[in-house]
């Protein structure tokens, strides 16, 4: 899948502001603003701490400055392109095909020269995520006996949430369903293995992709990873696999087993190394992963490894997010992932809970009761050895354990088989419709013991999902070639578009280097087609440009990852360049340079093929001309230049002037310089980017520009 | 929904996707024939006061869904299986009314008449019936309701029981138990009699008792500070161990005991779904009418018990009692927190405050300059118990400002405000009075005027948050007064320390001419004050009282105090109703939307007094997450939108539009080179129309083109979103400045102008068109 690389290789974004609006005081009013980032609306910002590897910034992107991650497409290839790149594979995952590359550039500048070599599926950086943090009700906090009733209280402490008003556990559990034999993976901090709550279900294996190590050793694990920051995956896990031990709390799953999987460390890893770990559990065995994070879009790497994850019968659960927003966030909105919603103890969304036509459930989220890692337990004396805390963090786990509930019963089912249990036996009476579907809530509050009761055997199972493969493809004159760059989205027929009791569902995917785009375990039914392609936002190229489709698919309930409903789409346009031909080139000297004149405006040029490139032009003029020269860039061509132009003097050397971003109207990619020359001569215009002019690299296909040249007197 | 059937005919597909639509049968179309339906009672007729059950014969071509009983017009039960039955129990001779209805709604009715007879006095029964009658209390504050409950036996049979105040009948019951609820007025004997079949009749009476007093209460019951009225809570009065009655909350949440006796009073709240709120110690003098606000919050788990945390306060040895102890500020004020044994609250407890001068609260709503709350969370290892242990607080080294402008060089009686939360949000609240000694020597400087008071209303979008549970109130609840405080503003820029006050004193007045102190902070000086920015003028208070109504204006002056007390300027705000803007196109979820969209935004500004709105708008493409905000990244970057509301409010003739960009936390006027919309050509005579405002529809038309200047993918998926949207009032008296906001969505309290957060907005989505 190709990953969406954000071109802000501009430091502000462009803006034309039309001529009819004159001067408008916005300088610096005006900014990109980032992917999602969770943490903006969480009360108690996390810091995070540096990743192994230097970090980088490009606007609000955030990504490991030497690594660059890339889809392959076998291993000859990958050697030629760790070759080509001058750098070095440091780690693999050859499941889906991913690589990771060192090299000794900032790897921002080298995706797009990567995706040009043959071979690589997609290049991109390794961007590293933020994670959601939870928010204490109460601090700090160990506590024994809670609240009123006797129901809530399974081992020692009491925990609304498994009580009969909520997820009903004791139903579940006196059929049997205790999720006995089914292994959970949970994506996050390091759990405490050897918390006495948890180290009775631990299932002997944790695993830290940045290590690519497994540990089977609590010790040696713990002592590793027992920072203070570190205590959201051990609450998470308990949640799901607390002993039932008559001490501390129970887990909704108490009989699975349980295998961490580091993602923060406390620093958030990147998303090669969040899917390198995803691997792992589907390979060791996970039938469910839960996922209590979210940022950034997850396309890539990280959706391989769901993918890959589904492809194998493990079901993916993700928490919707604490954002107070309707609206995607990732990996909740992934194509097949479970998506849980928080409820307080009445039942009732959390108000921070975000909400979505893509939730599938909730379950409790709210100052629920779990256990704190042994190394924050503080005073000897007085252990806190659990804690009260809040977030969607917190659903998607009890929504993980009852799936694991599922899973024991019903081995065979699907991941979207698993969905559609819980959601059809919850608590639909819940939330903005009393009768069903809300955006707010789901298919309701999840219920273990209805759960029970209705799956007595396995053909009460629903239908399995479907899965989709569209591959894409351009056409034009020039043949066709892969469809990359494309967007894909399917739009469930039927749609009350606004309506937020309606569960029809919208996907929404980019295609990678092969034009290929996956839809996994995902509601059958006849779905609208949109595709269209190239992303303008990466290649500059004009609104006519980009080649559009609609159709309508159907995608059929038991079709599977490798028997996929399969649909191929032409568009007729051009694939993205990623070889354009600079008809100046070579001008990368004064003696080189090529001339222009007053008046005239450049063929379309590119700051491109070489890390460094320098476009020389000359012009002759008299003294006393007052001179314009205009480098047309991202703002007025689009593509990704962010412009810089010199004037030199005759002697090819001397800057007499000099601009990144011109003035009037403010347009920070392009320049302009104006002057007035004191003598007659040649003169030299030096376009190159802002990047460049800083002593970086910056080598893209779509870095496209004008020149033009005016004499204002 | 409608659904296409997909092309693989599977009905358990057809069946997967019709899941959200609700557990009803579909029915056939156009089914217009009306159930059949007969209706008889058995036995048809009983004695007084005896049952019959009715049975109802339906029958539906397609068949009977239920089936209603009426007595009269008064609902008794449905059925909805055959036999079709009810039961009832009657007095009187009655009409009984059955409707059967068909999955169509097609309904027929039917009715049976049944008989009650009073069975016949033996011949010359002149045995009279017995009664007592006693009231559930015994002595009431006045205007609260009690029920008598009357017993009475008959050698026949007691055919009702009347209940009278003197003359006047209250009410009458035909079936034990005998009831009646009645609102007591002033100490009042109540008569009951007892009646039987052949006149027979019996009176007994009770006594209830009424203290009255010259003093009263007037108390409000919100669901959160500066939240929403709670209507219908059972309000409880005690003094000390005595109940003196229940009273209820109307629907403006307000509650009166209107005559009562000097004394201290506890008062409790409790409503069904709510948490429970108890307040200890309220203070009734002769006279006075003391305001009492109580906030019940929606309880978190609402089958836990309502039942706060009982607190016992001592001083710091745990022994000595605290109400009426001297304190001197020099030395501090010392106590100690802990619950009693017999407390019955959901534990944990989640915080404990402590204040002078006003009731505590969280950080957000009450903070002040130079005032300070004492708080903790109690050790979470023993919840049911409280123990704050020795506390000394108003020393250097322990919330210094803890009794900054309280007490006097005799010795002044302060309260002491404790609250508590537990875990279900129950409240406890302890009013201690104590008498507190300050030698400050600030308190013998000759003072002079504090200066450039403002006061600053915000009324604000009721949510929840991560600590406050909250139910989404029904669409036509008016929260008069509801998310509504006042922020007051000032300076104090004499630092010679012979000038620096010794307390800010905030009064109050609605109706400009007589004030009333609503607080106090410490008093300090300050040299910078700005004269453009009230926002950072160096000392507040927050006003959060739920008599702040909106549209009604309320003036307020600082008085700083030393030796002698000067007033500042006054300054009025009246709050602004909930403003609450819509996103009306491109719709939420569309699709073929133009690459150049204009983007249209309702709003109700006009509707509720203001001046203008400003907004931010985030627009992202979902692909890959990325956006701008409009017109800038932050949050006070705001697209401007005023309707003319004339020479007293924006200078804007009525009927006229002004929309410009600004980017300052302070709102004023359009800087050149920002106004994009200005039909009237007060800022910009070319008259540009850029961003058109329908001042009739009250909409506002915003081409993306001209904040971007290119244009959007084809099929592809974005989202707009309102990042900030909230509405101003200007105070052209006061130099222009903003006098009130109201607020729909803000995402950080550190941002100025709005020190609130409030998380929920508008987000909607769209896929552009293929071309």
């Amino acid at each position: 899948m190709r990953k969406n690389i954000p071109h802000n290789l501009r430091r502000n974004p462009s803006i034309s502001l039309g001529k009819s609006l004159g001067v408008l005081a916005l300088t610096g009013l005006l900014a990109a603003c980032s992917q999602t980032n969770l943490e903006a609306s969480v009360p108690a910002p996390v810091a995070s701490a540096p990743v192994v590897g230097e970090l980088a910034q490009n606007g609000p992107l955030k990504y490991i400055k030497n690594e660059l991650v890339v889809g392959y497409t076998d291993a000859a290839s990958l050697q030629a392109a760790a070759t080509a790149l001058k750098g070095q594979v440091v780690a693999t995952i050859p499941e889906i095909k991913v690589a990771l590359i060192r090299v000794s550039g900032d790897a921002l500048k080298l995706t797009k020269g990567a995706m040009r070599l043959s071979g690589v599926r997609y290049a991109a950086v390794n961007d590293v995520v933020t994670p959601e943090k939870p928010i204490s009700g109460v601090q700090p906090a160990s506590l024994t006996p809670l609240a009123a009733s006797a129901d809530q209280i399974f081992d020692e402490l009491p925990q609304y949430a498994l009580d009969p008003r909520h997820l009903n556990a004791k139903v579940a559990w006196d059929t049997g369903m205790t999720g006995k034999g089914v292994l959970v993976a949970v994506i996050d901090d390091p759990g405490d293995v050897s918390h006495p709550d948890l180290n009775p279900n631990w299932a002997g294996k944790a695993f830290d992709p940045l290590q690519n190590k497994t540990y089977t050793n609590a010790t040696e694990w713990v002592n590793y990873f027992k920072k203070p920051e570190n205590s959201h995956g051990t609450f998470v896990a308990s949640s799901i696999v607390a002993a039932k031990d008559g001490k501390g709390i129970v887990g909704l799953a108490y009989e699975a087993k349980w295998m961490p999987v580091v993602m923060f460390n406390p620093g958030g890893y990147s998303s090669f190394n969040i899917a390198l770990g995803a691997i792992w559990a589907t390979n060791n065995g996970a039938r469910v992963i839960n996922n209590s994070w979210g940022g950034g879009v997850s396309f890539g790497p990280v959706k391989d490894a769901f993918d890959y994850a589904m492809s194998n019968g493990t079901t993916v659960v993700a928490s919707m997010g604490n954002s107070y927003h309707d609206e995607f966030q990732y990996p909740a909105a992934l194509p097949g992932v479970m998506a849980s919603g928080a409820l307080d103890g009445s039942n009732r969304r959390v108000t921070f809970s975000t909400s979505g036509r893509h939730i599938s459930s909730s379950a409790p989220g709210q100052d629920t009761l779990l256990a704190n890692p042994t190394w924050l337990w503080g005073d000897p004396a007085k252990p806190e050895t659990h804690e009260l805390i809040s977030g969607t963090s917190f659903s998607s786990p009890y929504t993980a354990a009852v799936a694991a509930l599922a899973l024991q019963k019903c081995p065979a089912a699907t991941p979207y088989q698993v969905r559609r249990i819980l959601e059809t036996t919850a608590n639909g009476a819940i939330g903005s419709n009393p009768t069903g579907f809300d955006r707010d809530t789901g298919w309701g509050a999840l219920d273990a013991g209805k759960l029970a009761q209705t799956l007595t055997d396995c053909t009460k199972l629903p239908a399995k999902g479907a899965n989709v493969y569209i591959n894409v493809k351009y056409a034009n004159g020039g043949g066709t070639q892969p469809g990359e760059l494309v967007d894909v989205i399917l739009r469930g027929q039927g749609m009350r578009a606004g309506a937020t009791d309606d569960p029809t569902p919208l996907y929404i995917t980019p295609t990678d280097a092969a034009g290929d785009a996956r839809f996994s375990e995902i509601a059958p039914g006849t779905y609208d087609l949109y595709v269209a392609g190239a992303d303008l936002s990466i290649t500059g190229s004009l609104t006519e440009d980009r080649g559009t489709f609609m159709g309508t698919l159907t995608a059929t309930s038991g079709s599977t990852y490798f028997s996929p409903d399969r649909k191929n789409v032409m568009l007729t346009a051009n694939a993205p360049d990623f070889n354009p031909v600079d008809p100046y080139e070579p001008n990368d000297t004064p003696a080189d340079a090529k001339t222009i004149a007053y008046g005239q405006t450049s063929q379309t040029a590119y700051i491109f093929g070489k890390p460094k490139d320098l476009d020389y032009f000359k012009f002759t003029g008299a003294a006393g001309d007052q001179i314009k020269a205009e480098m047309l860039a991202g703002s007025q061509l689009g593509g990704s230049l962010d412009s810089y132009l010199y004037l030199l003097g005759p002697d090819g050397v001397t800057v007499l002037a000099e601009n990144d971003d011109r003035g009037t109207p403010r347009i920070d990619s392009d320049s302009e310089v104006n002057f007035t020359l004191t003598a007659a001569g040649t003169y030299y215009l030096v376009a190159t980017s802002f990047t460049v002019s800083e002593g970086q690299e910056d080598d893209s296909p779509f870095n496209k520009y004008q020149l033009k040249l005016t004499k204002t007197n | 929904m409608a659904l296409k059937p997909i092309s693989i005919g599977s009905a358990l597909l057809l069946g997967t996707l019709l899941m959200g639509c609700g557990p009803t049968d579909p029915v056939p179309a156009g089914d217009t024939t009306p159930p059949t339906i007969s209706l008889s009672a058995s036995p048809a007729s009983i004695n007084i006061g005896g049952t019959t059950t009715v049975t109802a014969a339906a029958t539906d071509d397609t068949g009977v869904t239920k089936v209603e009983f009426y007595n009269g017009t008064t609902k008794i039960s449905e059925d909805t299986t055959a036999p079709y039955e009810a039961t009832v129990t009657l007095s009187v001779n009655s009409t009984i009314t059955a409707i059967a209805y068909d999955a169509a709604d097609n309904k027929a009715t039917a009715t049976t008449s049944v008989t009650v007879t009073t069975p016949p006095a033996p011949v010359g029964d002149v045995t009279a019936p017995t009664i007592a009658v006693s009231a559930s209390l015994a002595a009431v504050a006045q205007g609260a309701t009690i029920t008598l409950t009357a017993t009475a036996s008959d050698n026949v049979a007691v055919t009702k029981v009347e209940f009278y105040n003197g003359a006047t009948k209250i009410s009458e019951d035909t079936t034990a138990p005998y009831e009646a609820v009645v609102t007591v007025g002033a100490t009042t004997t109540y008569t009951a009699t007892a009646y039987d079949a052949a006149g027979n009749k019996t009176s007994a009476t009770t006594t209830v008792n009424v203290a009255a007093g010259t003093g009263s209460v007037q108390g409000m019951v919100v669901d959160q500070n500066i939240g929403a009225p709670v209507a219908g809570s059972t309000i409880t009065v005690m003094r000390g161990a005595t109940n003196l009655g229940t009273f209820t909350s109307g629907a403006d949440g307000s509650f009166s005991l209107p005559a009562l006796a000097a004394g201290t009073y506890d008062i409790k709240a409790r409503k069904a779904g709510h948490a429970g709120s108890d307040l200890y110690g309220v203070v009734v003098a002769d006279g006075v009418a003391s305001p009492v606000t109580l906030v019940q919050r929606p309880a978190f788990d609402t089958s836990a018990t309502t039942n706060p945390a009982k607190l016992l306060l001592t001083r710091g040895d745990g022994s000595t009692p605290l109400a009426g102890v001297t304190f001197n500020a020099s030395t501090g004020i010392d106590f100690k927190i802990v619950s009693t044994p017999d407390s019955d609250h959901v534990g944990p407890v989640r915080i404990v405050y402590a204040q002078l001068g006003r009731t505590p609260g969280s950080g957000g709503i009450t903070a002040a300059a130079n005032a300070s709350n004492y708080n903790f969370s109690p050790q979470q290892n023993m919840p049911k118990v409280v123990d704050s242990g020795p506390v000394t607080v108003g020393t250097a080294a322990s919330v210094p400002n803890f009794t900054a402008g309280f007490g006097s060089a005799a010795g002044e009686t302060v309260y002491l405000t404790v609250m508590s939360v537990d875990y279900n949000y129950n409240y406890s609240r302890y009013v201690v009075p104590i008498k507190l000694i300050n030698t400050s020597a600030t308190a013998g400087n000759t003072v002079e005027a504090p200066t450039r008071a403002a006061a600053t209303a915000y009324t604000l979008k009721q949510e929840g948050s991560w600590t406050t549970p909250y139910t989404t109130p029904t669409p036509d609840a008016a929260p008069n007064g509801s998310g509504v405080f006042v922020e007051v503003r000032w300076c104090y820029t004499n630092v010679t320390a012979a000038a620096k006050p010794f307390a800010f004193d905030v009064e109050r007045s609605s109706d400009g001419t007589t004030f009333t102190k609503i607080g106090t902070v410490g008093g300090n000086s300050v040299a910078t004050c700005s004269a453009t920015n009230q926002q950072t003028r160096p000392f507040n208070y927050r006003d959060t009282s739920s008599d702040l109504t909106v549209g009604k204006t309320f003036t307020y002056r600082v008085l700083a105090r030393g030796a002698n007390s000067v007033a500042s300027n006054t300054t009025q705000t009246t709050p602004l109703a909930q403003f609450t803007p819509t996103f009306i196109a491109p719709a939420d979820e569309s699709t073929g939307v133009s690459i150049t969209p204009t983007f249209v935004m309702g709003q109700n500004q006009t509707a509720i007094g203001a001046d203008g709105a400003g907004y931010n708008l985030r627009l992202r493409d979902l692909m890959t997450l990325n956006g701008s905000n409009l017109p800038g990244a932050a949050a006070n970057a705001l697209i401007r939108v005023e309707e003319g509301t004339g020479a007293t409010g924006n200078a804007i003739p009525a009927g006229q539009s002004l929309v410009f960009l600004s980017g300052s936390s302070v709102l004023g006027k359009p800087a050149a080179g920002t106004v994009l919309t200005d039909t009237s050509g007060t800022y910009d005579a070319t008259k540009p129309n850029l961003f058109p405002v329908d001042t009739a529809a009250h909409t506002v038309s915003i081409p993306l083109i001209e904040l971007t200047g290119a244009p959007l993918q084809t099929l592809r998926p974005y989202k707009w979103e309102m990042y900030s949207g909230f509405a101003y009032k200007y105070a052209p008296a006061e130099g222009n400045r903003i006098s009130a906001y109201s607020v729909y969505t803000w995402p950080d309290s550190a941002v100025a102008p709005i020190n609130q957060t409030r998380g929920t907005n508008l987000n909607w989505d769209f896929i552009t068109g293929d071309k």
